[in-house]
């Protein structure tokens, strides 16, 4: 199971990097300075966010309030 | 004398809260980013106002995808463990309640901590906070509360 997930990853991280439609553009280079920018990692956390409150919220839920 | 096993439902119940929060993701990504395309993930504060910003929206929109599929995936995997659960009751009504359940905690989660703490998007982007965004909320609680009747009632 483990070898298939690894597999998978990793022929999603080398599509992802290679199939990249805007890697060559101008407005590709414009988007990188644009996404990797001094606010990068306060963006990940932010739009990340509701996932950690949400998995708490569901292991309440199911621990507590359900039957 | 063989003790009688006690019916479980729980695993069933996790299973469909994270499938429901699952698609909830999926559904507000694909009504209100994609089809509508009301709000992105950050147009609150990268409003697309060129092909660049709306990219970078993209981006993020893309990233939320992604841990939506993941919670997805984790539910199907719940699911696909629960049926060695012994004594488990297979019950449509709890797992449909459930994902019921699911899908309402994510609006009001991601309702309230998007829309209304972080302000990253809107609802309606042009009207900033406004009557959709607690439709919203509302419409999670309800989905919520209709999902846990569900439940109860099976």
């Amino acid at each position: 199971m483990r070898r298939y997930a690894i597999a998978f990853a990793s022929t999603a991280m080398i599509t992802g990097v290679t199939a990249c439609p805007v890697c060559d553009s101008v407005s590709g280079e414009e988007l990188r300075q644009a996404l990797f920018g001094e606010e990068l990692t306060r963006t990940v956390v932010e739009v990340l966010a509701p996932f950690p409150v949400l998995a708490v919220a569901s292991y309440v839920i199911c621990r507590w309030c359900l039957p | 004398m063989k003790m009688k096993e006690k019916p479980r439902q729980k695993p069933l119940l996790r299973a469909g809260l994270a499938v429901g929060v699952g698609m909830g993701g999926f559904l507000d990504g694909i009504v209100f980013h994609q089809i509508l395309q009301t709000h992105h993930m950050l147009t609150a504060r990268i409003p697309k106002d060129s092909v660049v910003r709306l990219q970078q929206n993209m981006v993020w929109d893309g990233f939320f995808h992604v841990f939506t599929w993941i919670v997805t995936a984790a539910g199907i995997g719940m699911l696909f463990r629960a049926r060695s659960v012994p004594g488990l009751v297979w019950s449509s009504h709890t797992f449909g309640g459930a994902i019921l359940m699911g899908w309402g905690l994510f609006n009001m989660v991601e309702g309230f901590i998007d829309h209304h703490l972080l302000h990253l998007h809107h609802v309606f982007e042009p009207l900033g906070v406004s009557i959709y965004d607690h439709i919203f909320l509302l419409a999670g609680l309800a989905l919520f509360l209709i999902g846990l009747r569900i439940i109860r009632r099976a």
